[in-house]
């Protein structure tokens, strides 16, 4: 896929490719550094939330996506990473997540102590996007850390060693669910660093062009409802009545790929969808979804034209 | 008689039988058990497991949430029929399909004020309704089985349900013949011979073409003029005669016959709503009422004018102290919480009449009397007290004391530990470092909610005992926790803050001036303190319940009150069981403490399931509570 054509394809503004060319000339990636760069699985859709994000980050911004589950944030992050050429590190946060494995620590190689370099450290170094996944649940020792590298200094300071210049190619783009049980808000010091990117949930015609792309031999009228269980269900968590557990669209591409092995689709919307629910009540209100929308009678090989 | 084992099912029922005492009339069956109706002989049958009654809130919410799936509209009001469903799921959720159907594709209001109108210039109300049910579902099943393909399926196993149960008896009437000629075809089995069904069937199925509300309404007027009753239109005029009834005409009319029993209060609005509602039904089959009328029979609600109500308000002022909050802050509560079976319930926040009295009137006096007893109380029993703080503080501190230390590992990374250079070179994995693994330790809040009302006033000291205790322990080891008691007067659930959070231990003293009163709306209190909790920073949050098991609140209803029931026995156990099931799956811990009395017990086990802790004794309360919160800590 041609960076040029995606773009243009979803009419996103001559201008911004324009720079975006210019800054993917401007920073040229050694083989070593292109061998990292990574194809994302999907395309993004969204012309808006792509101009939104090229914009801020060819301004050197940091960017922060938040919204609920299944609204592409990952999918953005990467296709980002992919449409500026830059290797991209994919950082996640957990208790033990701290500046020894962000920025780096001591050890011991070729006989002296070194530095074992930390990935946001790699990412400043070789210009990389690094991608801060469910940054909220950052304990304090790492948002310490976060705090320095995302202000203006764009510098590292490591005791012992020299100072870490962050490359101009280096940006940051944090994801983080809101309003998701167990996480925490985040801190305004360290959301200020960010520019802030609301995700909106999926629409059918984003649904449509992913559906149509994984599956182009499916039948218009079986793509549709399809399409319609998935927004029924994000207007269900939406409006509080189901958790977000069912709404889960790469359950729901992969239940529709094992049917193209010729699974019954009731069955492969339960593995993929109704049976990630573990409340037996919620798991009603998904299938009844799924039973309005999937008649019994539907064998796989209808789903396919 | 000997026994001999590897007996059957009924060998041990009969056995059991001849054990029993031959004097054991068989009119026994008020309590738990109930001899089986068909056959006296057998005795103890245990009543099953009803399983539709113990989640009825759940169930209610999947029908609710078909409806909306299929309009798409999540502020419609459905109405799910419970009693249908006992029946056959399969025709309950298709009703609930059709009803979001009706609203997908029509003009709901419009199409049951014409029937109130039609009734109201003379038509019959059963039949008509009937009609409706029966051309609503001619003009939307087949509609909605193309923009759905699964409700197809769902129709089809309701059409066979209401077959089944009641097809020979609808073959009796008129219009219900036709619903069953009409579901038979739909089923592909058609059994009528005449040519009046097939005429009938005909008229029927034009409507199955795409319309609007008004062509449907037109059709139900037709059909209702042609099948039941030819004359109408000379007697009573016709559709346009019908449309121009206005609102005041109809208001004005003595609905009284039209009016059941149990819905004596009800209004034009309200008949309306149940038109709405019955309309939708595809075939009402018959109920059991008789539970229903005779619970509502034996209602206990007290109405109150609106003049009384405007005072309620200063009166709780009086009674429990003013409020902290806004009129503007207790507004936005109130809207956040009261719905549902709370709407029309008030919350009012405070911290006592001791600390914020209006005037000094009796029940200042009686809480200045309460406090000094609880004092009393606490100088009594002043060495148990302090041997249960000391050692519920010794149980957390040990647990976390455990939790805090890190645990240094030999690694590759880290820091540099000098005394193991001398291993690099000559040790294959020389493990120069050392790296802290941090066990993944978590803040802890813990809310205390206390039951204050009218039951809890026999052991009032010994709750506030109970409670100093553990907000001592708390505060020993510095876990933020918060202490709030709540009783239910009128419509207002009161909840009376003893602690903030981040109080100084100072505070712990207030909770010498609880005193008890009123009802107990539990479920409103635990919603109100539980969504507090959630919004906390802490990863770990404990919830402390102190009740007697008994929710109870048989409120003062307004007129006009939406209150479907008064708050009290399986209702309301179940409503507080469903708050604190949904805590926590929210991940909070909710313990159940419960020192009331034993036959109680049952239903403090319904509403907390796993994680109660009955209080036979003070002695032993830190032992009790101690050991669940140590495992909270530890899981944490």
């Amino acid at each position: 896929m041609d960076v040029r054509t995606m773009l243009a394809e979803q009419g996103v503004s001559e201008g911004l490719i324009c720079q975006l060319e210019d800054f993917r000339k401007k920073h040229p990636l050694t083989e070593a550094q292109a061998a990292k760069v990574v194809t994302p699985r999907m395309p993004f859709y969204g012309k808006e939330i792509l101009e939104m994000a090229i914009a801020a980050l060819l301004q050197g911004e940091n960017l922060l996506l938040t919204g609920p589950k299944a609204t592409g944030k990952n999918v953005l992050a990467e296709n980002l990473a992919w449409l500026f050429n830059r290797p991209s590190y994919n950082v996640s946060f957990h208790v033990n997540t701290g500046s020894a494995e962000l920025i780096g620590t001591d050890t011991f190689r070729n006989n002296q102590v070194e530095l074992r370099k930390g990935t946001i450290c790699l990412c400043a170094e070789e210009g990389a996007f690094g991608i801060l996944d469910e940054i909220n649940m950052a304990k304090n020792e790492a948002v310490s850390v976060l705090h320095a590298i995302l202000d203006d200094r764009r510098y590292i300071d490591i005791p012992g060693y020299e100072r870490v210049i962050l490359s101009d190619a280096c940006r940051f783009i944090g994801t983080m669910n809101y309003g998701y049980a167990g996480t925490r808000e985040l801190n305004e010091a360290l959301v200020s660093r960010f520019l802030v990117i609301e995700m909106p949930p999926q629409t059918e015609a984003t649904l449509e062009l992913i559906l149509r792309r994984d599956f182009p031999g499916m039948r218009e009228d079986r793509l549709e409802q399809f399409v319609g269980v998935f927004l029924d269900l994000q207007q269900k968590a939406a409006n509080g009545e189901i958790s977000t557990k069912a709404l889960d669209l790469r359950g729901m591409i992969a239940a529709i790929r094992t049917m193209e092995s010729g699974l019954h689709p009731r069955t492969a919307m339960g593995m993929g969808l109704v049976n990630k629910c573990f409340d037996s009540f919620e798991k009603d209100i998904v299938s009844d979804v799924v039973m309005v929308r999937i008649p019994e009678e539907w064998k796989a090989e209808d789903i396919f034209a | 008689m000997q026994l001999k084992v590897g007996r059957t099912r009924e060998e041990l029922a009969e056995l059991a039988f001849e054990f029993l005492p031959e004097e054991a009339p068989p009119e026994h069956t008020n309590l738990k058990h109930t001899y089986h109706k068909d056959d006296d002989k057998l005795p103890y049958v245990p009543e099953p497991f009803d399983y539709i009654g113990e989640y009825q809130l759940e169930i209610e919410n999947r029908i609710r949430n078909l409806v909306w799936t299929v309009c798409g509209d999540y502020t419609l009001e459905a109405r799910p029929d419970l009693e249908l469903y006992r029946k056959s799921p399969d025709a309950a959720l298709y009703d609930a399909v059709k009803q979001g159907a009706l609203s997908r594709y029509f003009d709901r209001e419009l199409l049951s004020t014409y029937l109130i109108k039609k009734v109201y210039m003379g038509a019959l109300e059963k039949q008509l309704v009937n009609l409706a049910q029966l051309c609503i579902e001619a003009a939307v099943g087949r509609r909605i089985g193309a923009d759905l393909p699964g409700s197809a399926g769902l129709r089809r196993k309701a059409f066979e349900a209401i077959l089944a149960i009641d097809g020979a008896e609808m073959k009796q009437h008129t219009v219900s013949s036709v619903k069953a000629a009409f579901m038979e075809e739909e089923l592909g089995q058609r059994s009528y011979t005449d040519r009046q069904m097939e005429e009938r069937l005909s008229e029927l199925y034009e409507l199955c073409s795409d319309g609007d509300t008004m062509d449907l309404v037109a059709k139900i007027d037709y059909l209702y003029n042609h099948w039941l009753d030819r004359d109408f239109v000379r007697k009573h005029g016709n559709l346009s005669d019908i449309l121009r009834v206005s609102f005041d005409e109809l208001s004005d009319f003595d609905w009284k016959d039209y009016l059941t029993e149990e819905m004596m209060e009800e209004n034009l609005e309200d008949i309306l709503k149940r038109m709405n509602q019955e309309m939708v039904t595809t075939q009402k089959l018959d109920r059991q009422e008789e539970k229903e009328k005779s619970e509502l029979s034996h209602r206990k609600v007290t109405y109150v004018t609106e003049e009384e109500l405007s005072k309620v308000y200063s009166y709780i002022e009086r009674n429990f102290g003013r409020t902290w909050l806004t009129p503007l802050e207790e507004k936005k509560l109130n809207f956040t919480h009261c719905r549902g079976i709370h709407s029309d319930c008030g919350l009012y926040l405070t911290h006592g009449i001791l600390e914020n009295p209006v005037v000094i009137n009796y029940q200042y006096e009686y809480a200045r009397k309460q406090l000094a007893k609880n004092r009393y109380a606490l100088n009594d029993y002043y060495r148990v007290v302090k041997q249960n703080i000391q050692q519920l503080t010794e149980i957390f501190r040990k647990t976390l004391v455990l939790k805090d230390e890190e645990s240094p590992a030999p690694s590759d990374y880290g820091t540099l530990v000098p005394s193991r250079v001398w291993r690099a070179g000559r040790v294959s994995e020389p493990r120069l470092f050392v790296r802290e693994e941090k066990s993944a330790m978590r803040r802890m809040v813990v809310d205390i909610l206390i039951d204050a009302s009218g039951s809890q006033r026999p052991r009032q000291e010994q709750v506030v005992l109970q409670a100093y205790i553990l907000m001592e322990a708390l505060s020993n080891i510095g876990i933020p926790h918060r202490v709030t008691g709540f009783c239910t007067f009128w419509d207002y659930t009161i909840l009376q803050r003893y602690r903030e959070y981040d109080d100084d231990r100072r505070a712990n003293d207030r909770i010498f001036g609880f005193t008890t009163s009123s009802n107990n709306r539990d479920g409103l209190a635990v919603r109100v303190i539980g969504s507090d909790l959630l919004n906390r920073s802490e990863e770990k949050k404990i919830l402390l319940i102190l009740s007697d098991g008994r929710p109870y609140d048989v409120i003062a209803n307004r007129p006009n009150a939406r209150n479907p029931q008064p708050y009290r026995g399986s209702y309301a156990i179940r409503d507080t069981a469903t708050e604190i099931r949904r805590l926590r799956n929210n991940g909070v811990a909710v313990l159940g403490i419960f020192a009331g009395e034993p036959e109680d017990l049952e239903a403090e086990k319904r509403i907390f399931g796993k994680d109660f802790a009955y209080i036979k004794d003070l002695g032993n309360f830190c032992k009790v509570t101690g050991r669940y919160l140590k495992k909270q800590m530890e899981e944490s």
